[in-house]
């Protein structure tokens, strides 16, 4: 095994492997900066050039640099501008844009670096530790188990609505609700379609989150005529982010640690990772009530979760040659065109090749973060942009972010829906979070009771792992509550 | 003086025409060339799939060997199971051959079943070639071969995604005809899901085309292949038979037959890649014998193994639109015999459907 490290250590650690990690670092954190951007089709363009190369040390290099890094640099806008990078950053949104407007850009985006190459750099080494286990973990999960787990996230919407429980619940619907729209996969019955082809495959969470997101904070700063901060200065917030990291560390790895759960569960997709981990310090931190308002945990939270999440999903894609998601998908095609077989043999014969897919990792992270870094002054500095040269600026990027996906006239249509929901929902004070979790989850499940049921009858309630997974989410529900009893004990136990 | 002017009306438009019929006979029989032009080709998927796949491949070594050799473009269009890209190609594309659509068998099991949200018509376009990855092998977790047909121990399950693939149509006619004690479980989002889920013994029945997937499950040692779809044993798996092979004396005739094969057959289309309606025969003709040059590269040829496996195969511009033209020619008999059967095992009835 230790041969097989240094193997792929040495194979990335080459001059023509360092140069196009490099090259894939740099195209992933530009992707990543530029909002509704995909990784996905940016791979997709680069895939018939990858093709033609011969080395597969050098599309690990490439391909696998690009992909690891595309969370970190989506914290930017996210932050900066409260527009969602990628699909992996909109939990970053919630408190990294109040930190912003408080002034405090610089400490939030920093905190968001160190908490992505916390989490960047546990993933691999949970990848690595797993290694003997990786195919039992997987095959432990079935469907009654996964819905489980969406369960417990859409129990998590509670936490996302603030002191506003009503609303934030009547959002998660509607999230759920707008799920549903589209062709049922299982019997090809079309739901709030009106016989239109544009919305057989539902509706795209990109849109939706710019839109709820993005939009209304652009007429939100274009109608105070200002600016994103609220204070003069930039302030010396780089080390403190740092400072936020370490000390929450705790925290840091428990978020780190439920992104690489969520990767490495092939069925519940890339864009649950940040909400879990986001509400999952919700529910356990104390004094949650600074969460939404600013609180740099949310922030790491958020953070570092979405990029553990990506060593995560190696895992299925590696042991048995089973893509995580999309942009997983696409590099299992590259790997194949090069000779590569992911699949069982990767955990034996060819260790040395998933060593360095685990380098590459862990490398890529590093220098991202380090990229990332090296502009987070100059970058900062769009929070001080007049709304004048500011607001246009984000409604292109909205814009192209919305087209680029699909290239359909229709999206930027459903684009300004959604932008006008978010407005009157923001207006009027009702939480956006729990619509995007109910837009996430709702899909996913339907589907997985609708296997369970089909499979198993009730019987699915009495598996092991659905039964474990019902007491922690009693657990998460109970712990919040817990704890205010017990402050509420302190208190009146004070003199 | 007035028949005179009728007369030179009629010489005029006689002469507008011969010289519009003259110039569209010399643009036809003119050397096509796409030197400086830019190829896009349209997949109707998203990133990642069987379909994109093709799309990428093709568009990597097809300009190659067109004269001129364009520039390419690809562009995804997903949804509606290809019917955006599909209604989106046949209402703007133009008939230059600078568009080009790489489709999937199922937008024509969706043709079939119809409906107001289809504005396409695949008979009318011109086929350039298609590639077929082989036929699906049925596989069955080891320890429940021997329950096939035992109706006293609890029905095997059969995965799918919608219930309507063309590999389905083997395990409804093996219940209808082998007694095979069988029930079917849709609603997986696709191979990655339904290949764990068969690890896993959520279901016990899949098939795929996937070479690779099978292979893998065969080395872990957990499935036995049962039969194949193909008339022919694929390359890759020749000690599998056929479904026909499978079924032997058992095999139906007559409507139950054609039935079988109006949901089955279009699994020989697969990968294909049309240009719009009334594209010149000239330039469709360029394309074609691009397409079918691209089978004598060595290059085109590893890549597909390595994607496909060893059974895939080309066909020719001409053989895909035969097939497409078979294909959605379904006779009532056999299209309503689909619809009772599918009833029957509670899958989704409707028209004849396809891989996708």
């Amino acid at each position: 095994m230790i041969e097989a490290a240094l193997e792929g250590l040495y194979q990335v650690l080459t001059p023509n492997s360092l140069a196009l990690m490099c090259l894939g670092v740099l195209l992933g954190s530009l992707v990543g900066f530029l909002p509704g951007i995909g990784g996905p089709s940016t791979l997709a363009i680069m895939l018939p050039f990858v093709m033609t190369m011969k080395d597969p040390y050098a599309v690990i290099a490439l391909l696998v640099g690009f992909d690891a890094v595309g969370n970190t640099a989506s914290a930017f806008t996210a932050v900066l501008i409260s527009v969602p990078g990628g699909s992996g950053s909109q939990a970053t949104v919630l408190d990294g844009y109040p930190l912003a407007k408080q002034g405090q850009a610089m400490r939030a985006l920093s905190a968001s670096f160190f908490a992505s190459l916390v989490g960047g750099l546990i993933g691999p080494i949970v990848l690595i530790a797993s290694l003997p286990f990786l195919r039992p973990m997987v095959l432990s999960f079935g469907s009654p188990e996964f819905f489980m787990l969406t369960f417990w996230g859409v129990t998590m919407v509670g936490v996302l609505s603030g002191n506003v429980p009503l609303k934030g619940l009547l959002a998660g619907i509607l999230g759920i609700l707008i799920a549903a729209v589209g062709a049922d996969d299982k019997s090809g019955i079309e739901r709030f379609t009106f016989d239109t082809a544009y919305l057989i495959e539902g509706i795209d969470l990109v849109l939706v989150a710019l839109g709820v997101f993005a939009i209304p904070e652009c007429i939100d700063l274009a109608a105070r005529r200002t600016k994103v901060a609220e204070t003069q200065e930039l302030g010396e917030g780089f080390w403190q982010g740092a400072r936020d990291v370490f000390k929450h560390w705790w925290l840091t790895l428990r978020a780190s640690a439920i992104g690489i759960w969520v990767g490495f569960l092939p069925g519940l997709g890339s864009s649950v990772a940040d909400w879990f981990a986001y509400a999952h310090a919700v529910q356990t931190e104390k004094h949650p009530e600074n969460f939404g308002k600013g609180d740099i945990r949310g922030v790491i939270a958020a953070e570092s979760s979405n990029n553990s999440k990506e060593a995560g999903d190696y895992i299925p894609t590696l042991a048995f040659g089973i893509p995580g998601g999309t942009s997983t998908a696409l590099i299992l095609t590259a790997l194949i065109a090069v000779g590569i077989n992911p699949g069982p043999e990767m955990l034996t014969t060819q260790l040395n090749l998933t060593f360095a897919v685990v380098w590459t990792l862990t490398i890529a992270n590093i220098v991202a973060v380090a990229i990332c870094l090296a502009f987070i002054k100059p970058i900062s500095r769009m929070c001080f942009m007049p709304f004048y040269s500011l607001v246009p600026m984000i409604l292109v990027f909205v814009f192209i972010g919305a087209f680029a996906a699909n290239r359909n006239n229709l999206d930027l249509i459903a684009l300004l829906g959604f932008s006008f929901l978010g407005f009157i929902m923001r207006r009027h004070g009702w939480p956006r979070s729990p619509l995007i979790l109910g837009l996430v989850l709702g899909d996913k499940m339907e589907n997985y009771l609708w296997l369970s049921y089909g499979r198993f009858g009730f019987e699915w309630l009495t598996r092991p792992g659905v039964m474990i997974i019902a007491a922690l989410v009693v657990l998460s529900l109970c712990y919040p509550m817990l704890q205010h009893w017990r402050a509420n004990k302190d208190q009146t136990g004070q003199p | 003086m007035q028949s005179k002017k009728i007369v030179h009306l009629f010489l005029l438009v006689g002469q507008i025409g011969f010289a519009a019929s003259t110039s569209t006979v010399i643009a036809a029989n003119a050397p096509v060339t796409f030197q400086g032009k830019t190829l896009t080709i349209l997949i109707s998927s998203s990133p990642g799939g069987g379909t994109d796949t093709a799309g990428r491949l093709i568009s990597q070594f097809l300009p190659k060997y067109l004269p001129g050799n364009p520039v390419t473009v690809v562009q995804n269009m997903p949804g509606g199971g290809g019917t955006i890209a599909n209604n989106h190609f046949y209402a703007n594309a133009k008939p230059d051959g600078l568009t080009l659509l790489q489709d999937s068998s199922s937008a024509i099991g969706n043709m079939n079943r119809g409906g107001s949200r289809i504005k396409y018509d695949h008979r009318k376009n011109r086929a350039v070639g298609s590639i077929a990855r082989g036929g699906s092998i049925l596989m069955v977790r080891k320890e429940l071969k021997d329950s096939l047909t035992d109706v006293k121990s609890r029905k095997l399950v059969v995965g799918d995604t919608d219930g309507i693939r063309t590999w389905v149509s083997m395990t409804v006619w093996s219940a209808e005809y082998l007694n095979w004690n069988l029930r079917w479980l849709y609603g997986y989002k696709g191979s990655r899901e339904l290949s764990l889920a068969l690890r896993q013994g959520e279901i016990d029945l899949w098939a795929t085309s996937n070479s690779r997937l099978i292979s893998d499950m065969r080395k872990e040692g957990f499935i036995e292949m049962i039969y194949q779809q193909d008339e022919e044993r694929r390359a890759d798996f020749r000690d599998v038979p056929t479904f026909k092979e499978y079924l032997g004396n058992k095999k139906p005739s007559g409507v139950s037959w054609d039935a079988y094969q109006a949901w089955a057959n279009s699994e020989d289309l697969d990968k294909f890649i049309v240009a719009p309606p009334k594209t010149p025969d000239n330039v469709v003709a360029a394309l074609r014998d691009g397409y079918m040059k691209m089978n004598k590269d060595d290059e085109f040829k590893s890549l597909a193994t390595k994607f496909f496996g060893e059974s895939w195969s080309l066909s020719s511009g001409e053989q895909t639109e035969a097939l497409i033209k078979k294909l959605t020619s379904i006779p009532k008999p056999a299209q309503d015999f689909l619809t009772q059967i599918r009833k029957k095992y509670g899958l989704p009835a409707g028209g004849a459907a396809s891989e996708s």
